[in-house]
């Protein structure tokens, strides 16, 4: 009789096992952020991904509502001043 | 100008851009009230400038860079805030220099592309010359090309390629020490300096 926990022929097989995973991470299946530097260039390596997560985290603002009727407001007292 | 040439071009070229420079400017200054207030002083003074501006050039472009001037020159100046901000910015720069693991700190981060890292890339930001924020805020979150922001900061392409590139690794720093402190540190990788 077999045990419960003994392993049949095949499976498990792409198991890492615990010394190779302390070596090598695993492939993240969350989406990784890779904001690395190109040592010679100093450059981003990656400028898409960087530009993604800035664009994420700072989402345009909405104006307050009445901004641009001020900035017009402000307009005609300029050309009120002129005329 | 005659008066109806200079409402024209104001409302053809000009008029559409005032949510994105109230979101430059209030990137910029970091609070809703001031950058209201700079935008509406940023549109009377193109207004009242209109002579200089080319129509059908890069209107965006040309009132970023009375918004930048604005904030640098006028707000800058007057705001007290800036004097501490300054203060805070020589602090945490002291503290990168102790830290011994600052420059060398990968990112690379599972779920980090999902998390919400906005107050910290407010902070790093903040931090930040306001020229390399203002070339951040143009080259990654509004996609001005390189030609655009040295007609908006009024400096030549080479300077703003070589400033671009140490804005962004300033502030890829910064966020790294964050990153370690929050995350710890899931790699680490010798820049080559």
């Amino acid at each position: 009789m077999s045990s419960p926990n003994s392993r049949k022929p095949g499976q498990n097989r792409n198991r890492q096992l615990p010394e190779v995973a302390d070596r090598e991470a695993a492939v993240p299946t969350e989406e990784c952020l890779d904001l690395s530097i190109d040592p010679q260039s100093e450059e981003v390596k990656n400028l898409d991904t960087y530009q993604v997560f800035l664009k994420r985290n700072l989402k345009p603002l909405t104006a307050p509502v009445d901004l641009l009727a001020s900035i017009q407001a402000r307009l005609a007292e300029v050309d009120a001043q002129k005329a | 100008m005659a008066l109806d040439n200079r409402e024209r071009i104001f409302k053809l070229e000009m008029q559409e851009h005032y949510q994105i420079v109230y979101n430059f400017l209030y990137r910029m200054c970091g609070n809703g009230a001031d950058a209201a207030d700079l935008t509406q002083e940023t549109f009377v003074r193109a207004y009242v400038k209109i002579d200089q501006y080319e129509s059908g050039t890069n209107a965006r472009a040309w009132l970023f860079r009375l918004a930048k001037n604005l904030f640098i020159n006028d707000y800058r100046k007057k705001s007290r805030r800036g004097e501490k901000e300054l203060d805070e910015r020589v602090a945490y720069n002291q503290r990168d220099e102790r830290h011994s693991m600052a420059g060398f700190v990968d990112l690379r981060i599972a779920g980090a592309m999902e998390a919400d890292f906005s107050d910290e890339i407010v902070r790093a930001m903040a931090l930040l010359k306001d020229d390399n924020r203002a070339i951040i805020i143009m080259a990654d979150l509004y996609d001005f090309s390189e030609k655009e922001i040295a007609k908006a900061m009024d400096l030549n392409l080479n300077t703003i390629k070589s400033t671009t590139r140490r804005a962004r690794l300033a502030l890829i720093k910064r966020l790294s020490v964050y990153a370690e402190d929050t995350y710890g540190i899931v790699n680490t990788r010798n820049l080559g300096v």
